[in-house]
């Protein structure tokens, strides 16, 4: 449990004054915030900055603890805080009631101190659903989210080569600096906490937190020129950082519920946004601006891509549909794919024509732009929840529910590796 | 003592709010209900179990097999007694065994299975002992979790999937389960892989979201569900560590037993029973699943279960033990009964049948009744049930003046021929049968009215009443019955309303799903609308008519197979259908049959509620078996008489209401002021909205007018709620009885009917504007009679015949007169003190 991980140590040096971003911010999110957050404030009350989980005094929030009252305890369905934790809130306010972060109008998730992460298992019980790929090493490594860590195989046989771990429980997005130095991960523990961390990939060593989230981070991008990093996530926002000085450059909050997935004109000037909410945006960032909304699916969108040009987008949902629209205007120019089962994942092959996606169905597409006809289908396994393409645009690689692996040549279409992504 | 200000809200409604409002709380009562938590046994008052003396016990099961090492195995110990009485003595009974190492005894008389073999358990309580066999084979099974069997169930028993929470059709925070685990296929796919398998942890189980949000580990508006102790937090682990495995093609679950099986009777000090649930399959195996299974009570005052399947009593009474497992559901009635030492067991002589039966219900309980009411209160509340209307002074002081000996009887038969029960007994068919301008057109309600109007003063046999609305083809303008078929937008509705107001059956539900507290399916629902579907209703060029007819063809087809369904009646009938024939006249002949289960309950049970204000089965329009009757005897012979006497309505409100249980008085004694359900005494409730409106005019003389009814019309005898939208300076406040709940007839349900107190009412009788005009108007007749000069002592004595049927008593006509001699403004002295008298409860309540 997050909160005891973290109690517990402070518990042990009793004589450390009790800290509110470390011990005191961590209940208030998990116990709290769920009724008295940005999502639904009952009683008009809301705890999740410092600034106004003090509003209503300490003797109030105190009170409600604690109270015999049974329509005043807080929480209300639940048992009552256990006393360890009310004990802290008590030694909080008689040692003067200090506020030892930075910003009291941070929200909680932002302030509470960057967890360290468990060690993987040595060996996993169960295979995982593997949910982020990646091709490292100019296509000679592999790169699989794995359980707190990502894992590194030869792409020629499948040999595990590497564990990098440290990072979190589970990663959507792996992405690599176009340097090849860094690479960010997107990811979290679900319904608890989720980040975004860039690392060096050559020792797995942590160049910087970014993101941070009472949920899961869906996707971290680097801009083509490697600049800029974007991020976005279950909290419905979509941030841009300079990727030398880690400063956040803006953030945007206009979608209503997660944002699965983000892409980067070739430009670097526009990205486009897809999300739960069954829109996409694209947003300019030379004046950091919304410029359009595709409002044309009606089903959580998982995947976004620009053409070659950055003029469309292709976006894919949980309705099948591969969608092509008009960047400035968002206005719909053709259908692309019409699946029965959802889409996750759409990726370019390389040249401007041709683009796949992989998702609930037993095989992954290729869409031929010119056409707007269905190219080859590669068979595959069921419900690949990621996709990736080589720097060199000859091979496939995809990773399914059950912790599948496959790589398959394009050309041929003939499978060249497959295994089980679990040591 | 901290100040708290809830705001209330006003029940002034609109339209759409009031829908959603209906929907919910028909379709969705029966589901809220079963959502309340499984008890712990900590939170019920069980008191240590006494044993005493029994000269047997007896032990169920027999013998029992264990085939798999997850299975369990719950014993039901029985004493027997010889006085005849029987108690459950399972929490008391030690078990011992033969072999050690096989299987082991847990708490409450549960057995585990350890290790292959065979054993003997010997099951003492006291001096008494008996003994089963335990045969345990399969130990060493590897196979994982059922998600079918052990899983689905767990998480239905830990309420995930109930109607409030994420059963709902929406789900709850875009997590949505199908209704108690109607549809496995789907909830496989949205536990295992929805949002990229986010909601379990393969590797680490115990943190999966699935199982760390009902721990409220982590933050979860549903709160506390769940604690790593119960055993459907054990099984989901489990599942989820085996890797969430579901089995490709397991054995088909037929049903569920319930030991014990028959209604039973209890008698403190033996107040719990521990109930036993076997689970049968297809290919003939069997699973004790008392473990996996959900409890609930019918009703929780009476009873409560506990999450292992103990019953506990609360209360004396009855209440329906209701089990649940899958799509199955069982329940068995369990009565509470106590030694009452110092109550001596004295009634009225009973009056008919009714009392009969009613007291012999009550002493069982220990429910004394009330002796008889008053004439005053008799007199008030007859006229009320009957006409809707209260009487003048002159008939109030007739009767209690008369000394003929039969005299409540003979005032029956004389309300039971006057207009004034014919149109209040034809409003109370106009609510269910939804009359309203907005439904049928301002001619079609008038001549609807009018002919259930001449329907009710003609006695019309009931089944000739519903086989004449049912069977109705033709222009509405014409054939008045036809407007029935535009109070429904369509097939479903037209269904589903059938089957509310004549088969007392919420049918609706199983529309979408099966239905959650009966046997219904989708396959009954569709079955049911294909008596309908070929109903067709067509407009024509005149305004307002629209013309009824039956198409020869149009099936119906099942929502999820395509296929057609055959037209099926509940029972499983076999109905002679000709294929030219118009399908409702099979269905009618069915319903109106003198077999039929249904038609002729429904209707006395609702001419009961609406005399005695509660049905004898509750809500009256929910008749199952998951809802007992609170006397079914009773029932049954009231049936019986209405089917003996060709469905004569005013025959069952007579014998009703000559019987000294409708006459009781309504105050309690000290023995039965917890009953709410047995009809120890009258229970008073509050007049309706329209019988309210027409009191105050009565008081004040100042009449209502209401538009588009002749003038004299009354409130309780209005055809319908919306006739002409009404100009509230000119003409009577519907506003005023919207407020105290007067039904929009939006559906049939009978709980459009609002009875809750409000806010709005609270205020409309301090000042609202309805009541202001008609004190303060100086035509009323307080006014009038203080103008002619009449006395302070006559003006009050007419004031009180009126409102309460009596004279003031000393105290209150010294209170009265003073305030009066003492007023400089007498005028506004008598509205205060007539104010006073409409906010008594004794004006506002019949009782």
């Amino acid at each position: 449990m997050v909160v005891a991980s973290l109690i517990t140590p402070l518990l042990l040096h009793a004589a450390q004054p009790v800290s509110f971003k470390a011990d005191l911010a961590p209940i208030l999110l998990n116990q709290c915030q769920s009724c008295h957050g940005p999502k639904k404030s009952k009683g008009g009350y809301r705890v999740d900055t410092f600034e106004r989980a003090m509003e209503v005094g300490f003797d109030e929030l105190h009170y409600r603890m604690v109270t015999d009252e049974e329509d005043e305890i807080m929480p209300p369905d639940a048992d009552p805080l256990p006393a360890e934790q009310i004990a802290l809130f008590m030694r909080w306010q008689k040692e003067g009631e200090t506020f030892d972060g930075v910003d009291p109008r941070a929200s909680l998730a932002e302030i509470i101190p960057g967890l360290k992460h468990p060690d993987p298992p040595s060996q996993y019980s169960r295979a995982i659903p593997v949910t982020a790929v990646a091709f490292a090493h100019g296509d000679q490594s592999i790169l699989t989210s794995g359980y707190h860590e990502m894992l590194v195989w030869a792409a020629k046989d499948g040999q595990l080569q590497r564990r990098i771990s440290g990072l979190p429980e589970r990663i959507h997005s792996i992405d690599i600096h176009p340097d090849g130095k860094q690479l960010a991960v997107a990811g979290g523990s679900p319904g608890r906490s989720g980040e975004v961390r860039v690392i060096d990939l050559s020792d797995g060593s942590l160049v910087q937190l970014l993101h941070k989230s009472d949920d899961l981070c869906l996707s971290a991008k680097f801009n083509h020129a490697g600049t800029r990093l974007a991020t976005c996530g279950t909290d419905g926002s979509v941030r841009v950082f300079d990727s030398e000085t880690w400063q956040e450059v803006v953030t945007f909050t206009n979608h209503s519920n997660w944002v699965n997935d983000l892409a980067w004109s070739a430009d670097g000037n526009r990205i486009v946004t897809g999300s739960k909410d069954s829109t996409a945006k694209v947003f300019d960032l030379t004046t950091n601006t919304r410029i359009s909304t595709y409002t044309g699916h009606d089903g959580g969108i998982y995947s976004v891509i620009f053409d070659e040009t950055g003029e469309h987008v292709l976006s894919a949902c949980s309705k099948g549909k591969v969608l092509y629209w008009r960047t400035e205007s968002g206005q719909a120019v053709k259908e692309l794919a019409n699946q029965s089962e959802s889409i996750y994942r759409i990726a370019a092959l390389g040249s401007a024509e041709h683009f796949i996606f992989s998702g609930a169905m037993p095989s992954v597409e290729m869409i031929d732009l010119q056409s707007g006809k269905k190219g080859k289908e590669f068979t595959s396994t069921c419900n690949n929840l990621s996709l990736a393409v080589s720097n060199d645009s000859r091979r496939i690689l995809t990773g399914d529910s059950k912790g599948g692996l496959r790589l398959v040549d394009i050309e041929s279409g003939e499978l060249l590796t497959r295994f089980t992504a679990a040591p | 003592m901290r100040s708290r200000i809830k705001p209330v809200k006003q029940s002034v409604v609109s339209h759409y709010i009031l829908m959603s409002l209906i929907a919910f709380l028909c379709l969705s009562a029966q589901l809220v209900l079963g959502e309340s938590a499984q008890h712990e046994e900590a939170d019920l008052p069980i008191t240590p179990i006494q044993v005493g003396s029994p000269e047997r016990i007896e032990v169920s099961p027999s013998e029992f097999t264990f085939s798999g090492p997850r299975d369990h195995l719950q014993l039901v110990v029985t004493g027997h007694y010889a006085n005849g009485e029987i108690a459950d003595l399972t929490r008391a009974a030690t078990l011992n065994f033969s072999s050690q190492g096989i299987a082991e005894a847990g708490e409450r008389s549960a057995i585990k299975p350890l290790a292959n073999g065979e054993t003997n358990v010997t099951v003492s309580v006291g001096d008494c002992t008996t003994s089963m066999s335990l045969q345990v084979t399969n130990q060493k099974s590897k196979e994982p979790v059922s998600f079918y069997y052990e899983a689905l169930p767990a998480l239905s028993k830990a309420g995930c999937a109930a109607g409030g929470c994420h059963g709902a059709p929406h789900g709850k925070g875009e997590f949505r389960l199908s209704l108690w685990g109607f549809d496995p296929v789907s909830d496989q796919h949205t536990i295992i892989n929805e949002e990229f398998g986010r909601r379990v942890n393969l590797i680490e189980p115990e943190k999966s979201l699935l199982l760390a949000k009902p721990r409220n580990d982590v933050a979860h508006e549903g709160g506390l569900r769940l604690r790593d102790s119960d055993i459907e937090h054990e099984v989901l682990v489990n599942w989820i560590r085996s890797g969430c495995h579901v089995e490709k093609k397991p054995p088909r679950c037929t049903g569920i037993l319930l030991t014990p099986g028959k209604d039973l009777a209890l008698k403190r000090p033996h107040h719990t029973q521990q109930f036993r649930v076997v689970a049968m399959f297809d290919d003939g195996s069997c699973k004790d699943i008392t473990h996996l299974a959900s409890y609930e009570s019918s009703d929780e005052k009476i009873c409560r279960v506990s999450r292992h399947g103990l019953a506990v009593g609360m209360g004396r009474g009855e209440a329906a033990v209701i089990v649940r497992y899958l799509e199955y559901i069982q329940s068995t009635i369990v009565s509470f009964v106590e030694d009452v030492p110092d109550l001596t067991w004295e009634t009225e002589t009973p009056a008919n049948y009714v009392d009969e039966l009613i007291y012999a219900k009550l002493e069982k309980f220990k429910y004394l009744p009330s002796g008889l009411s008053g004439d005053s209160e008799f007199f008030r509340r007859i006229h009320l049930d009957l006409t809707g209307l209260l009487p003048t002074p002159v008939e109030v002081s007739d009767f209690l003046d008369s000394s003929i000996p039969d005299k409540r009887s003979k005032l029956i038969d004389k309300l039971l021929e006057t207009e004034e029960f014919t149109l209040f007994w034809t409003q109370k068919w106009g609510d269910v049968l939804k009359l309203s301008a907005r439904q049928m057109g301002h001619g079609g309600v008038v001549k609807f009215h009018r002919w259930i109007r001449d329907s009710v003063a003609s006695n019309q046999p009931y089944d000739e009443f519903a086989k004449e609305i049912l069977l109705a083809t033709g222009s509405n303008l014409i054939k008045p019955t036809s407007n029935f078929y535009r109070s429904g937008s369509d097939t479903s509705d037209i269904m589903e309303s059938t089957a509310q107001l004549f088969l007392g059956t919420r049918i609706g539900c199983a529309k979408c799903h099966n239905h959650p507290y009966e046997p219904w399916t989708q396959d009954s629902y569709y079955g049911l609308s294909a008596f309908f579907n070929r109903i067709e209703t067509r407009k024509t060029g005149r305004k307002g008519e629209i013309v009824v007819w039956m198409n020869d063809e149009g099936d119906v087809r099942h929502p999820a197979t395509d296929e057609i369904v055959e037209p099926w009646v509940p029972g499983s009938y076999q109905l002679d259908l000709d294929p030219e024939l118009d399908r409702r006249k099979a269905f009618v002949e069915w319903l109106t049959g003198k077999e039929n289960p249904f038609f002729a309950k429904v209707e006395v049970n609702r001419i009961w509620a609406q005399l005695m204000g509660r049905g004898i089965v509750e809500p009256f329009d929910d008749l199952r078996d998951t809802n007992p009757a609170a006397n079914q005897p009773l029932l049954d012979a009231l049936t019986a008489d209405f089917v003996e006497h060709d469905f004569n309505r005013k025959h069952i409100i007579r014998t009703i209401v000559n019987s000294r249980t409708y006459q009781a008085s309504s105050k309690t004694n000290q023995w039965n002021k917890n009953d709410y359900r047995y009809f120890s005494r009258y229970y008073p409730r509050r007049l309706t909205a329209e019988q309210l409106v027409d009191a105050l005019s009565d008081l004040t003389g100042i009449r209502e007018n209401f538009a588009s009814v002749p003038p004299g019309i009354r409130a309780t005898q209005l055809p319908a709620p919306d006739l002409k939208i009404h100009d509230r300076e000119k003409i009577g406040d519907i506003e005023f009885l919207k407020v105290f709940g007067m039904p929009e007839r939006q559906t049939v349900c009978e709980c459009e009917r609002g009875d809750d107190s409000s806010l709005g009412q609270a205020l409309e009788l301090f000042n609202g504007k309805t009541l202001h005009g008609m004190l303060s108007d100086q035509n009323n007749r307080f006014h009038l009679a203080h103008k002619e000069k009449q006395t302070a002592d006559a003006i009050l004595s007419d004031l009180y015949l009126r409102a309460f049927s009596r004279e003031p008593n000393d105290k209150e006509k010294k209170i009265a007169v003073d305030y009066f001699n003492s007023a400089k403004d007498k005028g506004r002295a008598l509205e205060d003190i007539v104010w006073v008298a409409i906010n008594r409860d004794e004006f506002l309540f019949q009782y």
